[in-house]
């Protein structure tokens, strides 16, 4: 099943955001990992570093 | 008999210089569990396989949260695209959990490392194949 991109995470790019367990949204968002996993402690999420959006990752 | 594990890529936007979305691009980013010595259970977290990375490769900026005081692993320079080296601190003992199956591997922790990247040794070699079906998107693991 293809999957479609996360909603509104074209807002995040280089960022750490924390994603609902359904993937259906960005519950938290920070420039550090460690901001966004204090925010979010307990919470059923999964942590992503975005990738610059602007660009061609390449890494 | 071998166990397959099928993922599949994650769909990115992308935006021009004003944030405005002009296409889609597709990753294989996978979800992933990380454990130290028994210590805290970090995820899911998001990696990127990377058939052309060497080794795993993680930002350093995640192993306070591991219980791992990065800069005490053996130090290692990875090279990447355009030459650029980096510094990195590799630590072993490191378990990965993915889709219900779990490995002992090692990690290159690094503080200008961004996206964790799971590469040639530590992650591919863990594996009997890994096959990626681009026109369904998909990633499937044989274990």
């Amino acid at each position: 099943m293809k999957q479609k991109p996360i909603k509104g995470i074209e807002k995040y790019s280089d960022r750490w955001v924390a994603i609902s367990e359904d993937r259906s949204k960005i519950v938290a968002a920070s420039k550090s990992f460690n901001d966004l996993y204090k925010k979010v402690v307990g919470k059923k999420v999964s942590f992503m570093r975005v990738p610059p959006l602007d660009v061609a990752f390449s890494p | 008999m071998a166990k397959t594990i099928k993922l599949y890529y994650q769909v990115f936007p992308v935006v021009d210089n004003f944030g405005k979305k002009i296409g889609e691009v597709a990753r294989p980013f996978v979800n992933i569990v990380l454990n130290y010595k028994h210590g805290k259970m970090l995820g899911p977290m998001w990696a990127l396989i990377d058939s052309g990375a060497d080794y795993n490769l993680f930002p350093a900026e995640i192993t306070p949260t591991l219980g791992i005081n990065f800069k005490k692993g053996a130090p290692k320079t990875n090279e990447g695209i355009g030459g650029k080296r980096v510094k990195t601190y590799r630590h072993r003992g490191i378990k990965i959990f993915i889709e219900g199956y779990s490995f002992e591997t090692s990690i290159d922790f690094g503080e200008e490392i961004s996206v964790p990247l799971l590469g040639q040794q530590g992650f591919f070699d863990k594996f009997k194949q890994i096959t990626f079906k681009r026109p369904q998107e998909e990633i499937i693991i044989t274990v």
